[in-house]
């Protein structure tokens, strides 16, 4: 394959040419309650073309292999015509050619177990679950990707690598009345198949939350202080501060890029925020992204204070900061983006009770539920939360959303935690249309934030 | 190819249906007022759907050029698969919709940059400092149904999609707008100056007090209404009994003033004659007036619930879309009817209120059972004039209790990322700010 990649690399007109080519294997098993919905083992293939010329990009995705050689010449002709309207020439920051296989070899490979064995464990966990009352809907999935992928540029790079994935998850819903709540918990998130055996109780713990909540009240709307799970902290840092991070979305803002210059106080001075893609075992972890760049540790703010962001080959040219290996694609159908590997709040040293203690009336926020950020302001969901009242733990409560403005709020965490946990589970949409990445992983010990908006009942 | 393929199959399996997507994009994007990339696609993706001894079995490939490895596939699918209790299609007639236009297929990629110039420079001439962000996109896709019941269903259809935006300065929010049509259409100057309008409305910002007060509803962020209650009458919620809509056939859920059609015929970006299982679409009346009229059935959830497909069987999600997803209850096109009052009348009608254009955050909110909670996007008006753009803003409440009091629907109806709208007035809503 690489042969043939580098021979049609080799014939682009254009001033640089890379092209990704990717055979991708699944396992999908998916049971709503005692119905199975999908039983498969889908497959695809096809590639991806990237030319600059003249300071123009373009790009083209296609299917079919022996369509290689005439997108070559199409992207090559588009990055002419680009380059010709083009004003601020695009560059890319060097590397050095890079050469070889960088497989996976996991001790547990999830390819090594017959898919009967998957199957059957998903059905064990199911059955344990359906005994859970009140639980209308039961859905559990077991999922493993299996991506192998080749990558030449016209600079001289050659490799093969691959990328692999399994995780089990469960959604539960419970119903009382007129009242239905929602819970989910998910298991793996890597290339270990260890990690999802055994997980009986985690998933019985969350079930039995959801069925609680029937009877819990709303969460009352206003501005509170809160204390934040490491799941539902490794999503605030992820959604708000993490996207931001990400200089292919800053480069068109220039007003933001001002404000997010290396050196400025964004945070609080307890607050220090990494990406880091060599962590293995989490789901981001990864050799060498899809630009032919090895995969590093980036420091992105230390001391409440901006030091480094992610980048691609082309911004790190544009902002003249260290390339930092995030160039990520989801698929051959998509062109790569800047993203977060593993990105997390480092360790401080708060004990939870001491956190807990510190809040007269406040709320503790437990379990993410998804997301959104637009620019610097943040929305995103939580499973469910605690009232906290003089310093103690109290009463369930659902429904909560929660929002701010991403400065003010990371100004306003005023304790980090002493147990730094990453979620298993990873998963990152971003672009148009929207692409999930599920090899990106995100963690955080419990945090305190003195004054967050709560959506929810008046 | 999708003959023989559909032979071989039938030799294996008791019933198949093989469903072949082929899609075509350019697309020329600008950032910050520059010429950012040219994107092009032409890819292709398939799924063969069996049945074998009542169990169903799925494969899926990125083409058909490999009919062994596809059948084998589905055969170890169908071996575990889950007993099924419908049919593939056998339809074999289908609604004329026509949604192709050559013209657009061969838009040429110099026209889409020439349109993106003139864009700029309108918008630069009347905000010099703003980073403009511009697109045009032109789509061609064919959609291929074949079953073993007869049915052969071929869908063909092209888009011409243009995009302005720009971030507001300060903040990495944008303000965008949008025109999409199936076939070429000239320079968009209405929605050039729309946006210039719009962005010059940001300058201040303003926080809204904690209170209810009405919220006039954009097209564009209409939406999330629309989510909230195509969750509610998916025969998915139905059949698991989570839906907030049980029993409420025929009864009043929403204020008379709410019209909302499943409209897959008129000739649009979203048309279809048939869905994703080869099924006719259905244009009909699902909330009539205020009362609940229909709801969204695919193959499997209408056999569950003892009912026929009504043509809803789309491999579309909120998160998510693609050919290797399964089929699952979703609308083609919706379409709120328009009211009797302009934009214009009803703004001017709110003493103190929310223009709410958009919000953050919907999907973490309890949207299946109809809650709304969201960052929102848009502006405070006060004594009927916008007095700035909204900033650390949240509205929150339930489709089912705020849209029973509508003060006005507006004659204007504009598209949106889901379906066809009216501004629509609600009386009141819970706003969180200061």
């Amino acid at each position: 394959m690489l042969d043939r990649l580098e021979k049609a690399v080799g014939a682009s007109k254009a001033d640089y040419t890379d092209i990704r080519y990717e055979e991708n294997r699944t396992v999908a098993i998916q049971y709503r309650n005692t119905e199975l919905l999908q039983f498969s083992t889908p497959t695809s293939k096809g590639g991806h073309i990237r030319s600059y010329s003249s300071g123009g990009k373009a790009i083209h995705s296609f299917s079919r292999l022996e369509d290689l050689e005439k997108g070559v010449e199409e992207c090559a002709s588009h990055a002419a015509l680009a380059g010709k309207h083009r004003k601020n020439k695009l560059s890319l920051a060097p590397t050095e050619p890079l050469r070889g296989e960088f497989k996976v070899t996991p001790e547990k490979d999830p390819r090594d177990w017959p898919l009967e064995e998957k199957h059957k464990l998903l059905l064990h966990y199911r059955d344990i679950l359906m005994e859970v009352p009140k639980i209308v809907v039961l859905d559990g999935a077991y999922t493993d990707w299996y991506s192998r992928r080749w990558f030449v540029t016209n600079e001289g790079s050659a490799i093969e690598y691959d990328l692999v994935i399994s995780n089990i998850r469960f959604g539960f819903t419970a119903k009382e009345g007129n009242v239905v709540q929602s819970t989910g918990f998910s298991v793996g998130g890597s290339d270990d198949y260890s990690k999802l055996l055994g997980r009986e109780e985690d998933f019985l713990a969350r079930a039995k939350i959801a069925v609680e909540l029937t009877q819990a009240d709303p969460v009352p709307a206003g501005n509170y202080p809160v204390i934040l799970d490491p799941s539902e902290a490794g999503v605030f840092i992820h959604e708000a501060f993490g996207h931001l991070s990400e200089a292919d979305g800053l480069r068109d803002n220039p007003a933001f890029r001002a404000m997010l210059q290396i050196g400025e106080k964004i945070g609080s001075d307890i607050l220090n925020v990494t990406d880091d893609g060599t962590i293995y075992g989490v789901p981001g972890w990864h050799i060498v992204d899809d630009e032919g760049v090895k995969t590093r540790r980036t420091e992105l703010i230390k001391n409440g204070i901006l030091t480094g962001r992610m980048h691609s080959r082309e911004t790190a040219a544009d902002f003249a900061e260290p390339l930092s290996g995030n160039m990520r694609a989801v698929g051959p159908q998509h062109t790569q983006i800047v993203r977060m590997s593993n990105i997390f709040i480092e360790e401080g040293d708060a004990s939870f009770e001491e956190m807990i203690n510190s809040i007269d009336h406040g709320y503790y926020i437990v379990g993410a539920k998804g997301g959104q950020t637009s620019g610097d302001q943040f929305t995103f969901g939580a499973q469910y939360g605690y009232e906290i009242r003089g310093g103690k733990l109290g009463r369930l409560v659902r429904d909560i959303n929660m929002s701010g403005q991403l400065f003010e709020t990371m100004k306003r965490i005023t304790m980090v935690g002493n147990d730094l946990t990453f979620e298993e589970r990873g998963g990152c949409g971003k672009g148009s249309p929207m692409q999930l990445n599920t090899k990106s992983g995100k963690g955080s010990p419990h945090i305190k934030i003195d004054k967050v908006t709560l959506g929810g009942k008046q | 190819m999708i003959e023989k393929v559909m032979n071989a199959s039938l030799e294996m399996f008791d019933e198949s249906e093989i469903y072949y997507k082929e899609q075509k994009t350019t697309k020329v994007i600008y950032g910050n007022c520059d010429l950012k990339d040219i994107e092009s696609k032409s890819i292709s993706g398939v799924m063969l759907r069996v049945k074998k001894q009542r169990k169903l079995g799925s494969a899926s490939a990125t083409t058909l050029d490999d009919p062994e490895v596809i059948l084998a596939e589905a055969r170890a699918s169908a071996e575990n698969g889950a007993q099924i209790p419908y049919s593939f299609s056998s339809t074999k007639e289908f609604p004329e919709v026509g949604v192709h236009s050559k013209d657009a297929e061969d838009y040429p990629t110099a026209k889409m940059i020439e349109m993106c110039e003139r864009a700029k420079k309108d918008v630069l001439k009347e905000l010099p400092d703003i980073s403009v962000n511009l697109s045009v996109e032109k789509d061609s896709e064919k959609i291929n149904i074949a079953t073993s019941g007869g049915t052969r269903a071929e869908h063909k259809g092209t888009s011409l999609v243009f995009v302005v935006s720009a971030p507001i300065k300060g903040t990495g929010t944008s303000i965008y707008r949008f025109k999409s049509e199936f076939e070429p259409f000239g320079y968009p100057r209405d929605k050039v100056d729309e946006f210039i309008t719009r962005y010059r409305w940001t300058e201040k910002k303003v926080t809204a007090p904690t209170k209810r007060m009405p919220i006039l509803w954009d097209p564009g962020s209409l939406n999330m209404f629309s989510f909230s209650f195509c969750s509610g009458i998916s025969g998915e919620a139905l059949f698991n009994k989570t839906s907030p809509l049980m029993n409420k056939h025929d009864k009043k859920i929403f204020s008379d003033k709410i019209t909302l059609l499943e409209d897959p015929h008129t000739p649009r970006p979203g048309a279809r004659a048939f869905d994703d299982e080869g099924v006719p679409t259905e244009k009909r009346n699902l909330i009539d007036k205020g009362v609940l009229k229909s709801y969204l059935l695919d193959l499997r959830t209408g056999a569950k619930l003892g009912a026929r497909s009504s043509g809803n069987g789309f491999k579309l999600a909120l998160f998510g879309s693609g050919v290797t997803m399964m089929p699952n209850p979703w609308p083609a096109s919706l379409y709120m009817e328009p009211g009797t009052s302009t934009f214009h009348q009803m703004l001017e009608s709110i003493d103190e209120g929310i223009w709410l254009t958009g919000g953050i955050g919907f999907h973490s909110s309890n949207y299946e059972q109809g809650d709304i909670s969201i960052q929102a996007r848009g502006y405070m008006i006060a004594d009927g004039k916008v007095t700035g753009r909204l900033d650390g803003t949240m509205v929150s409440g339930n489709i089912y209790k705020d849209f029973l009091k509508i003060r006005a629907v507006s004659a204007e109806v504009e598209p949106s990322d889901f379906g066809y709208y009216p501004y629509v007035l609600v009386d009141s809503m819970q706003v969180i700010g200061e």
